[in-house]
């Protein structure tokens, strides 16, 4: 194995959520960090620089939106893809996610395969 | 037996009430008094009970408890003369008809004082008794005929005052001239606040256009326009408002009517209804992420090799979690389409390539079945401008529950563009619906009988969402469909809309 593993960062209030999308995409050769609210979400993103993060919105403490809001106050992260991992299936709720930044999403529950497919596509770019 | 006397008395004096007819002749004259006497007793039907007064100080007092029939009066009388004799009996009765009894030489004032609402008049030197009776007949038939008008106008004054919702009716220039208590309760405005006072200032400027185009000749009785209104503190007051204009026969508008119904609570609870119902279906989905992926895990491989048995049990577990999921997202739908807060987006789509997609997305569940899906479209491209997720949404609806009762055969997808509307719809070669079930497809929670077959447990909801899709494009969805034929549905989208 040459290339690196790609590092994917969860920030999700759920510590099950956290585990059962770690074994899945520990299982695809994908590194998984984990935290449980925006707030550790934004001390991981400048300690450890993943390579995407998958973000949940309503968390205690800092929510997925204010997350999106502070990230942009970090130099050298505006690439870093974020992929909105949420069980609001609210159209307005997406867009003002994709709005603030993200660029994609994924509802709970989700199919594996769809959220590997999109995890891949956006680290592939 | 005094008790019996008692009795006996009271239904005698009923019976004379309702069978003479009772008159006060005020006649300060002597002569008159005993012609009028003289010339009541030769009418030979209905009998009179007269009572003859002098004065008009006496007859104002008789009057007092006197409920008669008729009122003869002579305008000079020794202690008030002229149009003042007859004003100031009409004060003290408002309901029994006045005949006055003139001189030659008062005819005049008589005409004049029937246009002020006598019943009528009599000239003494005239006077037969045939005129009497005639005019005695007139008289009783019209207090008759204003005794009905006057219970029916009561009837309707009850129903109007102690109606629920706020009615007020307003003259030609929009100014209030009358309403019901609600309507100062509803709004907190005094009697002072309201009379000859422009209705407009019952709501925001814009909203009180809105109000006045939603005319209820326009959009029929059963539609309501939601809107707000202003109580007299300005505080918002969410309502229900129709507002009616009134002609009178030659169509002249007279006024308007504007009614007004509280919702406040109505909204509350719509509110909390959706909250609730988003909260709900956003707890229960964090759970069932949680046992779905577990699920996935253990079918993948993740977590070591299963036996075939386990396998087949955690696919059959795997399926039931995915229908929870499809419950919780149609019972979102169906509660945010009831409510009427699913908002479309119009955004210019094409039918065709709209299609295709469905198609794509069903193809390879309907290849497994042997089940044939084929497009018959009008033209290349079918431009339309709707909510393209939701159109998707009444599509794959309408696929997946033709695919669910048709064990062979083929599905039918048909776009036809015929200018101002675009006809859609789905057939199948399937089971069909029986004539008794056929008015209830579109309803909630609906599931017919079908063969076990291949396809996902539906939710019952499909139906009544396609339905809500296709009205908020103003479109129209309808089933045809015999036991054992197939079925076709087929909706229609106009292309233009309000």
């Amino acid at each position: 194995m040459s290339a690196k593993k790609k590092t994917i960062l969860i920030i999700d209030d759920e510590p099950h959520i956290q585990t059962m999308v770690a074994t899945r995409l520990q299982a695809n050769d994908f590194k998984v960090i984990t935290a449980l609210d925006g707030k550790e979400g934004l001390e991981k993103v400048k300690k450890e620089r993943p390579d995407l993060i998958l973000l949940d919105i309503m968390m205690p403490e800092m929510d997925g939106y204010d997350f999106l809001r502070e990230l942009k106050k970090i130099s050298g992260v505006n690439l870093m893809p974020i992929i909105m991992f949420t069980a609001k299936v609210r159209r307005e709720d997406i867009d003002k996610a994709i709005y603030l930044g993200a660029v994609d999403y994924v509802i709970k529950p989700f199919t594996s395969t769809v959220l590997l497919d999109k995890i891949r596509q956006f680290l592939k770019s | 037996m005094k008790k019996k006397n008692a009795a006996e008395k009271k239904i005698k004096r009923l019976k004379q009430k309702t069978d003479k007819v009772r008159v006060l002749v005020l006649e300060g004259d002597g002569e008159d008094r005993w012609l009028i006497q003289r010339l009541l007793k030769e009418v030979r039907a209905p009998q009179f009970d007269v009572a003859f007064m002098s004065t008009l100080r006496e007859g104002l007092e008789r009057l007092r408890q006197w409920n008669g029939d008729v009122i003869f009066s002579d305008l000079q009388l020794p202690d008030s003369h002229g149009l003042d004799t007859f004003k100031k009996i009409r004060s003290q009765t408002r309901k029994i008809p006045i005949v006055l009894l003139s001189r030659l030489e008062d005819e005049k004032l008589a005409t004049e004082a029937v246009r002020s609402g006598a019943q009528d008049y009599l000239v003494k030197a005239k006077l037969n008794s045939n005129m009497l009776s005639r005019v005695l007949r007139y008289a009783i038939e019209r207090k008759k005929a204003e005794e009905e008008i006057y219970k029916a106008e009561e009837r309707y004054r009850t129903i109007f005052e102690n109606s629920a919702v706020a009615i007020i009716l307003v003259d030609q220039s929009e100014r209030i001239v009358s309403w019901n208590k609600c309507t100062e309760y509803l709004l907190d405005y005094g009697k002072q606040d309201l009379y000859l006072k422009q209705a407009s200032m019952i709501f925001a400027q814009e909203a009180w256009q809105k109000v006045k185009s939603f005319s209820a000749e326009r959009h029929g009785a059963t539609k309501r326009l939601e809107i707000k209104a202003l109580k007299k503190s300005k505080e918002p007051i969410e309502v229900d408002v129709s507002w009616s204009i009134l002609k009178d026969v030659d169509g002249t508008v007279t006024g308007a009517i504007l009614i007004l119904q509280d919702i406040t609570e109505r909204k509350r609870l719509e509110t909390l209804k959706d909250e609730f119902v988003s909260t709900v279906s956003h707890e229960l989905r964090t759970p069932m992420t949680i046992i779905r992926e577990g699920v996935s895990q253990v079918i993948d491989g993740l977590l070591g090799q299963t036996t075939k048995d386990q396998q087949k049990v955690m696919m059959i577990t795997l399926e039931s979690i995915d229908r929870l999921g499809r419950i919780i997202d149609d019972l979102l739908d169906i509660s945010k389409l009831e409510a009427g807060k699913m908002e479309i987006e119009r955004l210019p789509l094409d039918f065709v390539e709209l299609v295709r997609e469905v198609k794509t997305l069903f193809f390879p569940m309907a290849r497994d079945q042997g089940i044939e899906i084929s497009l018959k479209l009008s033209s290349e491209r079918i431009d339309y401008q709707g909510d393209r997720d939701m159109l998707v949404q009444v599509f794959t609806n309408l696929v997946g529950n033709a695919l669910k009762f048709t064990k062979q055969g083929r599905i039918d997808i048909e776009i036809s563009d015929k200018g101002k509307y675009v006809e859609c719809s789905v057939a199948d070669t399937g089971c069909g619906i029986s004539a008794h079930d056929l008015p209830r497809v579109f309803d909630k929670f609906q599931q017919f009988k079908r063969e076990s077959g291949p396809g996902n447990r539906g939710t019952g909801l499909g139906l009544s969402i396609c339905k809500g899709i296709v009205e908020l494009h103003q479109g129209e969805i309808w089933v045809e469909s015999k036991l054992g034929k197939g079925a076709k549905f087929v909706f229609t989208l106009p292309r233009q809309w309000s």
